[in-house]
C-alpha cells in the first residue's frame, strides 16, 4: 500500500539506482500515503501552488502549477479522499480519508482519471527527465540537488510542470519549384537520378515545378528507383502495366469497391499529375503503403498519430497543450481529418500537390506532416486562447481553416520548427523516436521507454521501421512487397 | 445558451447534431436546410462539417442553429462520440431504401443518450428522419412501426424526408426547434427556481448561525 506522487516506484522497480539520472530525479521526487495527509494548503500567486501537510507534521514541498491544473488535480483527489475548507482559513483543506479508498494507491487513482493532471505528468516523459530538467531555471535545480533538501523543511521553490526551453525558432527561407532545367542537371547520360539528397532537399526547400511532377512523383513514390536508366524504367514500366491490367480483370466484380476509389481523396491528385490510370496505380501503392493504417478498422494508426501529435505539441508549447486539455480537447481530435486524408481537404488542390511532393521527400525528418499540424497550431493559438475557444469553438476553429490556410508559410514553419527541436541537445527521447532523429538508443533511453509505456509503446513502431525499408528498398522488391498491401488498401476511399 | 432579451428579443444559439450511418443523406439534407441546393455527389464527411441556419422564430426571438453534420462511418463511430457534448438537440437520419441504416439509427440514439442528456436528467430531444423517402414509400404497417420505435427509443416524432425533393426538411427541424425551445423554457424556468431554493436556505442557514 504505497501512495506515489512520483514515478520513482518504477524506477525501483527496475533495480535501478545506480545512474546520475535516477538519483536525481529521486532527489526531487516525493511519495506519501494519501492517508498520512492532514490537511493541504491552496495558494495563489499568479498561478497556483499546493503544499501537503502530513499527519506527523511533515510539510511537503509545494508543487507549483504554472500552466494550470491545480482544480483538475484537487478533483481528482476527492476520488480517494475527503477534502473539506478550513471554517478559519479558507486557503487550507482539511483531509479525512474514506476507510474504504485506504487501499486505493495513487496509480488507480489516476488511472479512472483519464485526463488526470498527475497522469499527465506521469506520461510526461520530458518534464521529467533530468535532461529537460536542467533546462529549468537554476535556482530551481539548485533548490533540488541541495543535500538539506528534506521533507521537514521546504525548499525555495520548484515546479511541477515546466516548459523544456527548445531555444530560439530558426527562420526558415523557402526557395521557388525545382525546374525543368534544375531537375535534368541532376540526371547522367542515361537517365539515372545523381546526388539524390541534395535533389529532394531542394524539393522540400521548394517543391517542384508542376511540368515536373508527373515524373519526378514516380521517383518520390518509389515507383521508379531512383538509380534507374531511362531503358530499365522503360521495361518496368511495361511490367507494371501488365501487372495492373491482370489485377484489374480480378476486380471488376467488385465495383462497389471501385466506386470508392473513384471517390478517393488520396488518388485524386496522384491521378491528376500522372494523367494514366496505370502510373497513378503504382504511385498510389506506395502513398498507401505509407498512409493505409490510418484507414484500419481500428484506427490504430490514427490513434497512433494523435498520440504523437500530442507528444510533441506538449515538447513545443506545454501552456497551449494544457489550455486545450482544459476544455476537453487534448485529445486532439479536431485534427482529426488533417491527418486522416494529409491535409487533402484543407488546403487549395494545387497547394496539396505542394505538400505531398514534399512530404515525400522524407526530409527534413520522419512523420514531417504531425510538425505541419503543430505549425498550424503555432499560428492559431493566439486567437484561441485569447478569445476563449471552449470545446465546440475550438472544432469549429479548425474545421474553418480549410482553404483558408498559406502552404508556403506552413512548410516554412514547419521546417523552422523541426530545425528548432533537432537544436535541442536535451531532446526526451519519445520526440526523436516520433521524428527518427536518433539511431543510437541510449541506455538511459531505454528506461524511459519502459518506464513511461503508456505513452511511448503506441509509437515505437514497426511503423517507422517499416518507413526505413521503404526508404532503402530498391523500387522493383519494395513493389513486390507493397503490391498486396495497396491493392487491399487501395479502395479505402 | 441563450442571448441577452434586450427589449424582449432573444436570440438562441443551439448545438444541433445531425447523426445516422454512412450514406444516408445527413449532408445532404443539411445542404438542403441551409443552401437550399440538393448535390448529387457530395464528398464522404470526415470528423464533423458545420453549418449555421438562422430562424427568426417570432418577432422577438432568433435562434441560431449550429448544425454538426457528423460523419457516419463505423469506423469512425467511437470517435465522433465525442461530437456529442454540449448539444441541444439531434437528427438522426437512416435511408429508407436501406433497412439495416434503421437500426444504424437507433444505435445513434442510443450512443447520443448515453452522451448527453438534458439538466433535468431527460434525454435531449431528437428526431428520427426517413430519408430518400422520395425513392419509396412508407406503408401504413411502416408508419405504425415507426410510430412505436419513436415510442419506445424516446424520438419526439419522425419525418420522411427528401433532402432531393425538399419534402419535410423544415418541417422536422422546426419540429426540433419548437421542442429545444421548450426545453430550454423550462430549464430557465427550473433554474430560477433552485436559485430561490437556494437563497432560501442560504438565509435559513445564516439565520440559525446568527
Amino acid at each position: 500500500m504505497i501512495n506515489a506522487v512520483s514515478f520513482r516506484r518504477k524506477v525501483h522497480a527496475h533495480g535501478d539506482g545506480g545512474s546520475n539520472h535516477t538519483n536525481d530525479r529521486n532527489r526531487w521526487a516525493f511519495s506519501f500515503n494519501v492517508c498520512d495527509l492532514r490537511s493541504i494548503t491552496v495558494k495563489c500567486e499568479g498561478w497556483s501552488y499546493i503544499t501537503f501537510h502530513l499527519k506527523d507534521g511533515t510539510a511537503l514541498p509545494a508543487i507549483h502549477f504554472h500552466q494550470g491544473g491545480s482544480t483538475a488535480f484537487l478533483d481528482s483527489l476527492r476520488k480517494s479522499v475527503q477534502i473539506n475548507e478550513c471554517p478559519d482559513d479558507e486557503s487550507v483543506l482539511i483531509v479525512s480519508t474514506y476507510s474504504k479508498t485506504f487501499s486505493q494507491s495513487f496509480e488507480n487513482l489516476l488511472d479512472d482519471t483519464n485526463y488526470g493532471f498527475v497522469q499527465k505528468f506521469k506520461k510526461d516523459p520530458y518534464t521529467t527527465t533530468l535532461g529537460g530538467f536542467s533546462k529549468v531555471t537554476n535556482y530551481l535545480f539548485d533548490a533540488f540537488r541541495a543535500p538539506e533538501l528534506e521533507c521537514h523543511q521546504r525548499p525555495a521553490e520548484e515546479v511541477f510542470v515546466f516548459q523544456l526551453d527548445l531555444g530560439p525558432r530558426p527562420e526558415v527561407q523557402r526557395r521557388g519549384p525545382v525546374t525543368m532545367e534544375e531537375w535534368a542537371k541532376y540526371q547522367d547520360s542515361e537517365g539515372r537520378i545523381t546526388n539524390v539528397p541534395h535533389l529532394k532537399d531542394l524539393i522540400l526547400k521548394g517543391g517542384l515545378c508542376h511540368a515536373l511532377r508527373r515524373e519526378a512523383w514516380k521517383f518520390l513514390l518509389c515507383y521508379f528507383p531512383w538509380n534507374s536508366t531511362h531503358e530499365e524504367r522503360k521495361l518496368l514500366q511495361k511490367r507494371k502495366t501488365d501487372e495492373y491490367f491482370r489485377m484489374k480483370l480480378q476486380w471488376k466484380s467488385v465495383s462497389e469497391e471501385q466506386e470508392r476509389r473513384n471517390s478517393s481523396d488520396l488518388l485524386s491528385p496522384i491521378l491528376f499529375v500522372m494523367e494514366n490510370e496505370v502510373d497513378a496505380f503504382w504511385c498510389f501503392v506506395s502513398f498507401m503503403d505509407e498512409v493505409h493504417e490510418n484507414f484500419e478498422e481500428q484506427m490504430q494508426g490514427m490513434k497512433t498519430q494523435l498520440i504523437q501529435l500530442s507528444t510533441l505539441l506538449r515538447l513545443l508549447d506545454l501552456a497551449f497543450w494544457n489550455y486545450l486539455e482544459a476544455q476537453d480537447s487534448g485529445h486532439l481530435y479536431f485534427c482529426f481529418r488533417w491527418l486522416l486524408i494529409r491535409f487533402k481537404r484543407e488546403l487549395h488542390f494545387q497547394d496539396v500537390l505542394r505538400l505531398w511532393e514534399v512530404m515525400w521527400t522524407r526530409l527534413p525528418c520522419q512523420n514531417f506532416h504531425l510538425l505541419v499540424c503543430c505549425a498550424i497550431l503555432d499560428s492559431e493559438k493566439q486567437k484561441i486562447m485569447d478569445r476563449k475557444y471552449g470545446f465546440n469553438e475550438i472544432l469549429k476553429h479548425i474545421n474553418e481553416l480549410s482553404m483558408k490556410l498559406d502552404i508556403e508559410e506552413i512548410l516554412s514553419k514547419s521546417e523552422a520548427i523541426c530545425m528548432q527541436i533537432k537544436n535541442c541537445k536535451d531532446l526526451p527521447h519519445s520526440v526523436s523516436e516520433i521524428l527518427g532523429l536518433n539511431t543510437v538508443t541510449e541506455p538511459s533511453a531505454a528506461l524511459e521507454t519502459s518506464e513511461y509505456g503508456i505513452l511511448e509503446s503506441p509509437q515505437t513502431s514497426p511503423r517507422s521501421t517499416h518507413r526505413q525499408d521503404h526508404v532503402v528498398s530498391n523500387g522493383h522488391s519494395h513493389l513486390k512487397e507493397t503490391t498486396h498491401n495497396g491493392c487491399k488498401v487501395a479502395f479505402i476511399s | 445558451m441563450s442571448g441577452g432579451a434586450e427589449l424582449g428579443f432573444t436570440e438562441h444559439l443551439f448545438k444541433v447534431l445531425v447523426i445516422g450511418d454512412h450514406k444516408v443523406g445527413k449532408t445532404s439534407f443539411v445542404k438542403r436546410y441551409v443552401k437550399n441546393q440538393f448535390y448529387e455527389e457530395l464528398k464522404t464527411t470526415i470528423g464533423v462539417d458545420f453549418s449555421m441556419k438562422v430562424i427568426d422564430w417570432d418577432s422577438h426571438t432568433r435562434v441560431r442553429l449550429q448544425l454538426w453534420d457528423i460523419a457516419g462511418q463505423e469506423r469512425l463511430r467511437g470517435l465522433n462520440r465525442v461530437f456529442f457534448k454540449r448539444s441541444s438537440g439531434a437528427l438522426v437520419v437512416y435511408d429508407m431504401t436501406n433497412g439495416s441504416t434503421l437500426d444504424g439509427a437507433l444505435n445513434w440514439k442510443h450512443e447520443l443518450d448515453s452522451q448527453v442528456m438534458l439538466k433535468n436528467g431527460r434525454p435531449i430531444p431528437a428526431v428520427l428522419l426517413a430519408n430518400k423517402c422520395d425513392e419509396t414509400k412508407v406503408c401504413r404497417r411502416n408508419a405504425s412501426l415507426l410510430e412505436k420505435l419513436c415510442q419506445e427509443k424516446g424520438f419526439i416524432g419522425w419525418f420522411q424526408t427528401s433532402a432531393k425533393e425538399n419534402i419535410n426538411v423544415d418541417e422536422a427541424a422546426k419540429f426540433l426547434v419548437k421542442h429545444i425551445l421548450q426545453n430550454n423554457e423550462e430549464s430557465v424556468k427550473e433554474e430560477e427556481q433552485n436559485m430561490q431554493i437556494n437563497l432560501k436556505q442560504q438565509s435559513k442557514s445564516n439565520s440559525t448561525c446568527c
